[in-house]
């Protein structure tokens, strides 16, 4: 770079230069007249304004969700706040049960379903787990409210340990881990709804001990698909 | 008033006309009413610049290598990065912009500031509260929300010593004997009122008073966004539009883009920070709500980017190639581009999956301190620094050595954080990959932004030495310096 130059490269205190900048002090404040012009906008500004606003308002009205301050996930209405997509998403059963499922069960019947031989029983192609036999539908909810304990048979094979009570997890929960066992690993039993693990835990009176294999084996079997249909039969 | 008799060095040997002089004497006047507050905010503002860059690449250097200074409490991450970045934002940017804003009010209204004791005793406690904040902050009191980390009593100072500096901003606008205000001073009367207003509020809700925790993250986004937009913003353009015209000589493009681009600002700014919570768990409206404001707002980027582009077009070249004040202020509204842009990107849901919880949001906020903001700050003090001293700069060399290393420690920053932020969203998406992977991916773009670090330090350096060299030769000519 040309040194000349270089020296000037400061805003220097050049009193005439200083001054011409310093008169027009006063007239920043006249405002428009003096120190600034009246140009007008340019066009593709303002076509370009128009267009953002165009699609902000449209953006607003398809993801606003009505500006209702309950409604979180703004796919799901539409301007009106209701629309053909409206009212909360129902929740996925087997997304949830998988949840429940790795966070409680993985311990003993494993991430695979398979449990550990000897020690904790298969939950897949299990008569328990599939309602199959004697086995029904109250079973499988009442062992996972209030836990089983002693000798047991799966699959034929005898087994004797103890599982946990999990009343502590809502119906949904119990419901959703359920419906997960019943469809992973090629099972393919029937969903099991949050109402009928309703209806079980009202059903049976609060217990501090587990189940054994004799005390189920007592009550009659019900199956959830049929509890569906009585209960939903009178209304009709 | 004994320094206006005293102070009357360079300025004085000039053989103008009588009408000059006068006008001439009438700025001297107005710099001398203002000197002590003025040295003050400049000099705490600057040391605390230069403690906030080395806090922060000390930071960086905890990402690439997480055993440095390891075994300190006070120096952990999360208690250091917080602290330095109240120091840029409340110990340099908010005080120096301050600084800058009262220089040009008094400036534009001609009016005497006569209340200098009152202004110095609010920046003393303002920066007490600042110090004594981060060191509470360091010692584990912080209240660990987000920019509003200091404790309860640091706030409320922060909060009345702005009060009782900012209101003579206003006494001083009332003084003018001018009926209208010209467009800078739109902007600066933005920042004096906006400040206290979200500061309080932001303060009563989430430190002060704690509201519900829902409402919580949307707050402290909306402080966030508005402390860009309608604090740091509003001052950076209102240096420009004084600067460009002043140095230039030529008039505003358009008045109405001015006007547009400010009102834009003033409705949108408030808006624009919930866009940072793009997919968390708060009503859907607010995110669109940010969504909107934030593609609006490049509407008014664009009007002022314009106004200020004619305008240079307009001025002569070689004025701007001798100009340091102009060359801040160009690399100032480029910065402000690649800000809105990177913000604007940000804001829309299918990016913002990508990149948000990356490096990448950091990014936009550095390229907005320090790019847009930081750079019009520095314009501002070169073209401020010489008029309150009465001495030019020394040293052209050293000014093109801030300016230059300046330039290349945040594009090299903003470059990296971006391209890391990527790679690392992606790595984030990708549920294959293991979290030590993705540390392991962003570990080069983190070792080049603590060099970046270093080169905005060593680019501060520069200015200080400027600063330092000048202070000698007033030591040395025996010019009467305040304190």
């Amino acid at each position: 770079m040309n040194p000349l130059n270089d020296l000037h490269f400061s805003d220097e205190l050049n009193p005439e230069r200083d001054l011409l900048e310093l008169s027009p002090d006063p007239l920043p404040s006249n405002a428009s007249n003096n120190r600034s012009s009246l140009k007008p906008i340019p066009m593709w500004l303002i076509m370009l304004t128009m267009v953002l606003l165009f699609w902000s308002g449209l953006y607003l009205a398809y993801y606003s969700g009505g500006f209702k301050a309950n409604i979180y996930n703004s796919e799901l209405v539409s301007w009106s706040g209701a629309g053909a997509r409206g009212g909360p998403v129902p929740v996925d059963l087997r997304v949830l049960g998988k949840k429940v499922f790795s966070q409680n069960c993985v311990v003993c019947h494993q991430e695979t379903g398979l449990g550990i031989p000897g020690q904790y029983p298969p939950l897949v192609g299990s008569e328990w787990a599939l309602s199959q036999g004697w086995h029904g539908d109250n079973h499988l909810v009442k062992n996972v409210l209030y836990g089983l304990q002693g000798p047991i048979i799966v699959k034929s094979i005898p087994y004797n340990n103890a599982m946990a009570p999990w009343n502590q997890l809502s119906d949904q929960q119990i419901a959703g881990v359920l419906t997960y066992v019943r469809s992973e690993w090629g099972n393919n039993g029937s969903p099991i709804t949050p109402e009928f693990v309703a209806k079980i835990r009202a059903s049976t009176p609060a217990r501090t001990e587990a189940w054994t294999m004799q005390e189920l084996q007592a009550i009659p079997r019900e199956l959830c698909s049929q509890s569906a249909e009585t209960t939903e039969a009178p209304k009709k | 008033m004994n320094q206006e008799t005293t102070f009357s060095p360079a300025q004085a040997s000039n053989n103008l006309s009588n009408e000059l002089l006068l006008n001439s004497s009438l700025c001297l006047e107005l710099d001398c009413a203002l000197n002590i507050p003025m040295f003050f905010l400049l000099r705490s503002s600057f040391f605390n610049f230069g403690l906030g860059l080395f806090l922060l690449l000390i930071c960086s250097i905890k990402l690439v290598f997480p055993t440095f200074c390891d075994g300190m409490s006070f120096l952990t991450y999360g208690r250091l990065f917080p602290v330095a970045y109240d120091f840029l934002i409340y110990g340099w940017a908010i005080p120096l912009g301050f600084a800058l804003v009262l220089w040009f009010t008094s400036r534009f209204s001609q009016a005497v500031f006569t209340h200098t004791r009152v202004l110095v005793a609010a920046a003393h406690l303002w920066n007490a509260a600042v110090f004594l904040g981060s060191l509470a902050v360091l010692a584990g009191y912080g209240t660990s929300v987000p920019f509003l980390e200091y404790p309860n009593w640091a706030s409320f100072l922060l909060l009345v010593s702005f009060l009782l500096m900012g209101v003579w901003v206003i006494f001083l606008i009332k003084q003018s004997t001018c009926r209208t205000l010209y467009v800078s001073q739109w902007y600066f009367l933005t920042f004096v009122c906006s400040f206290p207003w979200m500061y309080g509020t932001a303060n009563m809700l989430l430190t002060w008073g704690k509201i519900q925790g829902s409402a919580q993250a949307p707050i402290q986004a909306w402080y966030g966004g508005s402390l860009v937009e309608l604090c740091f913003t509003p001052v950076a353009l209102g240096i420009i539009y004084y600067i460009i015209p002043k140095i230039s000589g030529v008039k505003i493009y358009s008045y109405y883009l001015a006007l547009c681009g400010f009102v834009s600002l003033l409705f949108l700014g408030g808006w624009s920070g919930l866009s940072l919570l793009v997919g968390a768990p708060i009503p859907a409206w607010m995110m669109s709500a940010g969504v909107v404001a934030n593609t609006l707002i490049s509407v008014s980027m664009l009007a002022v980017v314009v106004n200020f582009y004619y305008m240079l077009q307009e001025s002569k070249k070689i004025i701007i190639q001798q100009s340091p004040a102009l060359h801040f202020v160009a690399a100032g509204i480029i910065f402000y581009v690649i800000a809105t842009f990177l913000s604007l990107l940000n804001t829309f849901p299918g990016f913002n999956a990508l990149l948000n919880f990356t490096d990448y949001v950091s990014a936009s906020l550095i390229v907005s301190l320090l790019g847009f903001f930081g750079m019009t700050l520095f314009a501002g003090v070169y073209y401020i620094i010489p008029r309150l001293t009465g001495i030019s700069w020394f040293s052209s060399v050293m000014i093109r050595w801030h300016f230059w290393l300046s330039i290349i420690g945040i594009s090299v920053m903003i470059s990296s954080m971006v391209l890391g932020g990527i790679i690392e969203g992606a790595a984030l998406n990708d549920s294959e990959i293991t979290f030590t992977n993705i540390l392991s991916y962003a570990q080069p773009w983190r070792f080049l932004i603590s060099i970046s670090w270093l080169i905005l330090i060593v680019g501060f350096a520069c200015f200080i030495r400027l600063l330092v060299m000048m202070r000698w030769q007033m030591i040395k000519e025996k010019l009467p310096m305040p304190q």
